[in-house]
């Protein structure tokens, strides 16, 4: 018993090590004595946590992944499960939480918000989007989609005397705690489903099954399927559920239609804060939505995949959208704020296109790890963006429009570079990380039979090319406006210049960072589209591709 | 699924008979009052306490923010016990796993505590500050 207990918390070290830490920041901010010196034990303290958590959960990443055929590994009665892709989630979000406090320190201090507060908040925000790249049980991804969001809330409002962060605060509450609503609704939609199902089929445990169980999930669509009848994936409840479970965790990664609130409350929060929910909110979202997919609607069987048809044409239409509406809207922003905001639109529709190739059999494991090389250098290159956004600020403000930025080449070349570094990965330009980000997320989704959808990001994305070299232009050709002799140097820099580095680095040596399954699983060097017509699909989702 | 359906609704029957009844007792009761009922109505009859304290200004004032604290700090420190109580009623059931649970109300209790101690030295408990 002891020995399970053990192995248990060994899995969720990660989580756990950072939950701690939040604490420890928390009782080290109450200590009496200098204000600034103890806030810069806190920023080191808050730091070096972090990449111990990191380097723990390095440890998870040789589990193999859990998903269909592949018996998980799972912690806490089922609950959790570490694996690969949990392990590979949790560096990412380290490397997230990481980012964000270093950009901080100076930023705080000039707008008198320097509180061990910030730190605790962020690291509890962190460990929760952890949780949900570890829940096997939806319950349990509701509550780590909850510590998520609450201390998000908190954070967007923590610039509290700023008419704009209380107002980006309120919508983000108000809308988020709606769509929590429709997520929980979802679940317990599922739940009722599954639990109708397991009592017809005679399968029904006595005690201990937890309808909400992603294995019971699984083991549940399996066995309906076998018995002859309907698959419960085609029960009015089952689709209700997974429905409006596309709602609630769509509205997190900012996916359209759900976008709406993503411009004016990254706005309005503070810019570290920013920085931090444009990639922690996705990438928790993002990790439940391929773990939650991967089990409730797998396509290795012809009846259930006819029953998930329609839910690959939902996620077809909404990774379309995104990518289409993000790309558009952000030509005719002049904020950089909302333009980035805009922008991190559109990148959670090319990682969509990734999570659906998911969803295919075939493709599985390579667009996983497409997904998360696609986060790892959003991750960098997102951050580094915002980073560069508060390092060139001074005096508690920034310049946040984009002409601002005029001329700047000429009086901090080192600075323009990293923008011009962090502005190429996003628009997928060759040396930067973003273009193989981009490359392995279409060429799995070619792989998995959604060459349309791969086409139509392509094109669209040619559009983003414009806005991110407008920045590029106004830098490097335009004569300056600002004075930018005097600027922040601190944290801000340093993870602006960090990002830069690992971006270009990502792009350089890709293949040495984690894509080893990309290549192992392309034994011969075919041509990408003939792939996609030899690849061993059951028709029913190969016909959806072509539809938009 | 029709039929799984249908025999997951047919246990319900009773819950809306019930409802039903519910609703055609009140719907009665209230109706035949007001039917059959005389209606002579004063101003002592419609103010919304017969007897009692006549009612001074409204009841929607403004009061101090410190009560909204003193209510979360509550209702945080009211669901530990919550908590605590059936775990006590159904601890020495616990067999085998009777030092984990032990160690899983210290954890419990243990975060709590940081709570606790966060709060106390950010002077929550202070009402005059």
């Amino acid at each position: 018993m002891n020995q399970s207990v053990l192995t248990d918390l060994q899995a969720l070290i990660c989580p756990l090590v950072v939950i701690v830490l939040g604490m420890i920041v928390l009782l080290l901010d109450l200590g009496t004595g200098d204000g600034p010196a103890r806030r810069r034990l806190i920023y080191f303290v808050s730091l070096g946590g972090l990449v111990a958590a990191a380097l723990l959960a390095v440890a998870n990443t040789t589990i193999p992944n859990a998903g269909v055929g592949v018996t998980p590994l799972t912690h806490f009665g089922g609950g959790m499960v570490a694996d690969r892709f949990g392990g590979l989630f949790c560096i990412v979000l380290c490397i997230i939480a990481g980012l964000a406090i270093t950009m901080s320190d100076r930023y705080l201090e000039e707008k008198s918000l320097n509180s061990g507060e910030y730190y605790a908040l962020i690291l509890f925000s962190t460990s929760g989007a952890m949780l949900m790249a570890l829940a096997y049980d939806l319950v349990n991804i509701f509550v780590g989609l909850e510590i998520l969001s609450v201390a998000l809330y908190i954070l967007s409002g923590f610039a509290r005397r700023e008419r704009r962060s209380e107002e980006s605060a309120v919508k983000y509450f108000l809308l988020g705690s709606f769509a929590s609503g429709f997520l929980l609704y979802g679940m317990a939609l599922i739940y009722g489903a599954v639990g109708i199902a397991l009592k017809n089929t005679g399968l029904l445990q006595p005690t201990g099954t937890s309808f909400t169980n992603l294995g019971v999930i699984a083991r549940t669509i399996q066995e309906s399927a076998e018995t002859g009848g309907a698959p419960i994936t085609a029960s009015p409840l089952f689709i209700a559920g997974v429905a409006l479970l596309i709602v609630g965790l769509a509205f997190k990664a900012a996916i359209v239609p759900f976008h709406s609130y993503a411009p004016d409350v990254y706005e309005g929060a503070p810019t570290p804060v920013t920085a931090f929910m444009s990639a922690a909110a996705k990438v928790g979202a993002f990790a439940a939505l391929i773990r939650v997919f991967g089990i409730l609607l797998p396509a290795d069987n012809a009846s259930i995949a006819q029953a998930a048809v329609p839910f690959h044409a939902v996620l077809w239409g909404l990774a379309a959208a995104t990518i289409v509406v993000g790309n558009v809207l952000a030509i005719r922003q002049t904020n950089i704020k909302r333009m980035l905001a805009y922008s991190s639109i559109a990148h959670a529709g090319y990682i969509l296109v990734g999570v659906l190739a998911s969803s295919v059999p075939g493709a599985s494991q390579n667009a996983k790890d497409a997904v998360i090389y696609y986060l790892f250098t959003y991750t960098f290159m997102n951050l580094g963006a915002f980073a560069m956004v508060i390092w060139l600020g001074r005096d508690g403000g920034e310049y946040t429009s984009i002409a601002d930025y005029a001329g700047l080449a000429k009086q901090q070349p080192l600075a323009a570079a990293a923008m011009a570094v962090f502005m190429l990965s996003l628009a997928g330009i060759p040396p930067a990380a973003g273009f193989l980000a981009k490359l392995y997320v279409f060429t799995s989704a070619v792989q998995a039979g959604l060459t349309g959808l791969a086409v139509l990001a392509l094109v669209v994305s040619v559009i983003g090319v414009y806005y991110y070299l407008n920045i590029i232009v106004a830098m490097y050709f335009r004569d300056p406006v600002n004075d930018f002799s005097s600027v922040r140097a601190g944290g801000a820099r340093a993870a602006a210049l960090l990002s830069a580095a690992a971006t270009l680095l990502f792009g350089f040596i890709p293949a040495g960072v984690f894509s080893p399954t990309i290549q192992r699983d392309q034994p011969t060097a075919q041509p990408i589209l003939g792939a996609a017509e030899k690849s061993p699909l059951p028709p029913a989702v190969a016909v959806v591709s072509p539809q938009p | 699924m029709p039929g799984q359906t249908n025999s997951l609704l047919n246990s319900y029957i009773p819950v809306l008979c019930m409802g039903l009844m519910a609703l055609f007792l009140v719907v009665v009761f209230v109706g035949l009052s007001r039917i059959l009922g005389p209606q002579r109505p004063t101003p002592q009859k419609l103010a919304p306490y017969e007897c009692g304290v006549t009612p001074i200004g409204s009841a929607r004032e403004r009061f101090p923010i410190k009560f909204y604290l003193i209510a979360m700090l509550f209702i945080v420190f009211d669901i530990e016990t919550v908590f605590l109580y059936p775990w006590a009623a159904t601890f020495r059931h616990s067999g085998g796993m009777m030092l984990f649970n032990l160690f899983e109300m210290a954890v419990f209790v243990g975060i709590l505590l940081v709570g606790y101690v966060y709060v106390w030295r950010r002077g929550a408990f202070e009402w005059d500050n």
